[in-house]
């Protein structure tokens, strides 16, 4: 029954906290929407993460728990079982192991293939390369030797850059 | 500009009634969760810290220019906080527990970033209607900018670290508001759900969740945020909008010609009460407020146009009249500054 109006049943529950104490509220929609509890949702992803949650509970004879706390930030592993939330980027290395499998199920993926950061370039370097080289040989291919030349430049630039970066 | 201005102002720029799709299409939001590396997401903040972050990224956020301002919400009213939630703006949760955290808002609030959430940064962007590839654009530049000041929490594999892995890799969530009376009234929008939700699309009523939705609004977004692209989670959502743009569109057509005295009566009734009533609850008014939505968009009404009903979607409810009442108001004092408002603005 609805906490305000004690009339209509109660649909909507609310908790709040407030002070630390966490507040339970019980009421219909109408007197939820006249307090104005009924919020523009501006983070719908609520489905996956209860979904996270289920998943991330321990289960028997799956890949033991991990112990150790994050060493950055000192969450543990039952913790974040609990909430669905990490402590800190570290943890995603850290608890690799678990998250793995669960961000698989949840994602459907393990593999970033969006935007990355413009400053941590060196990585993606040897991509760049290989890009170049395709370029290189189609340029090749039409004959376009100008063109060809200045890419055969910037991939020569590029491999000498990367060399003093230590990378392949 | 000052908050106050912001906040005086039922005006906000995804209300302009505007852009594509926009008879069934509101509103789109495009939002990036970021976080800084060598810190703890926010919820594992130390307070020194979490001030040390917050200003940080205070200064960090100069370099998206003059138009943009950094509130930081321990300072403000819970009140104004409200509003900011109404104009949706930030987020119940950023609104409810302040200290530490900070927005920052472009001019025109189509651009807005909440500092200190789940994440540290939430950048996103509203605009009005359909307007996803320009969202996308906005909110990818402003990301950018901020990326030369700020080092975002980013892993070759899993791509941006976010506090839930819900948010890994691109951070980015796509959603649209639509507006689907006919769809309702017809009874078809559980069919659609079920659809949509196959996709990996969640559904959201406006308001509240788990609930129907208020005024036949709903919210349509991405689930997945790793694995694709952002620009193809972008072009899966607007796929899908425009199938539901034309599902709603068609059943708005079925419903003007196989009952047009039906939707007639109910839509000039609608009209007849919001123009003269005196005290009018939030779910009156969203209820009768949609079906003058309808009667515009079918052409059975003139007026008024939609940035006004989208307005009226804002100033009716309560943290927006007891911040203009200057105090919190009674039941009844806020039914008849409601009733007030929606008079003077549907006429
Ligand atoms: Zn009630
Ligand atoms: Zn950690």
């Amino acid at each position: 029954m609805c906490q305000e109006c004690k009339r209509r049943t109660a649909t909507v529950h609310v908790s709040r906290v407030v002070n630390g104490q966490t507040e339970e509220f019980h009421l219909c929609e109408a007197c939820a929407r006249e307090r104005g509890d009924f919020f523009f949702v501006l983070d719908p992803g609520m489905a996956l993460q209860e979904l996270l949650s289920s998943l991330a509970q321990p289960v028997q004879g799956s890949v033991p728990v991990p112990e150790r706390a994050c060493p950055e930030c000192g969450m543990d592993y039952r913790t974040f079982a609990k909430t669905g939330r990490l402590g800190c980027p570290e943890c995603y290395r850290h608890f690799h192991d678990q998250l793995d499998p669960l961000i698989r199920q949840v994602q459907g993926s393990v593999r970033h293939t969006g935007a990355r950061p413009a400053r941590a370039l060196t990585p993606a370097e040897p991509d760049e390369v290989t890009r170049l080289r395709a370029q290189l040989a189609q340029a090749v291919e039409r004959e376009a030797y100008e063109e060809a030349a200045a890419l055969r430049d910037r991939i020569r630039a590029l491999e000498k850059e990367l060399e003093r970066e230590g990378l392949p | 500009m000052t908050l106050a201005e912001h906040l005086s102002r039922p005006f906000s720029h995804w209300m302009a009634g505007e852009g594509a799709d926009a008879d069934v299409v509101v509103s789109t939001r495009v939002r990036l969760a970021r976080n800084l590396r060598g810190y703890p997401f926010p919820e594992y903040l130390r307070e020194d810290m979490a001030q040390r972050l917050l200003d940080q990224v205070s200064a960090a956020v100069e370099v998206l220019g003059a138009e943009w301002d950094v509130y930081r919400l321990g300072e403000v009213d819970p009140v104004d906080c409200r509003v900011l939630v109404e104009k949706h703006l930030i987020s119940p949760q950023h609104a409810q527990e302040r200290r530490f955290r900070g927005i920052a808002l472009n001019s025109s609030e189509s651009g807005s970033i909440m500092i200190n959430e789940e994440d540290h940064l939430r950048i996103q962007v509203l605009e009005p209607g359909l307007g996803v590839d320009t969202a996308l654009a906005g909110a990818s530049a402003a990301e950018g900018a901020l990326g030369g000041r700020l080092d975002f929490a980013f892993d070759e594999e899993k791509g941006y670290l976010s506090a839930c892995p819900t948010n890994v890799g691109t951070g980015l969530r796509v959603s649209v508001m639509l507006h689907l009376p006919a769809l309702t009234l017809t009874g078809q929008a559980p069919r659609v759900w079920v659809a949509l939700r196959k996709l990996g699309i969640a559904v959201r009523g406006l308001y509240g969740e788990g609930t129907d939705a208020a005024g036949d609004l709903f919210q349509i977004s991405n689930q997945i945020t790793l694995g694709p692209s952002e620009a193809e989670i972008a072009a899966g959502l607007v796929q899908v909008t425009r199938q539901v743009v034309e599902q709603e569109r068609h059943a708005r057509g079925l419903l003007i010609t196989e009952s047009r005295q039906e939707i007639a009566d109910r839509v000039g009734r609608a009209y007849g009460v919001l123009r003269h009533a005196h005290l009018i609850s939030a779910e009156e008014a969203m209820r009768l407020l949609s079906d003058v939505r309808l009667g515009v968009e079918s052409g059975l009404l003139d007026r008024p146009e939609r940035q006004k009903l989208n307005e009226l979607l804002v100033v009716t409810l309560p943290g927006y009249l007891d911040r203009n009442a200057g105090r919190p108001l009674g039941r009844k004092e806020r039914w008849a500054l409601r009733a007030q408002w929606i008079r003077e603005r549907v006429a």
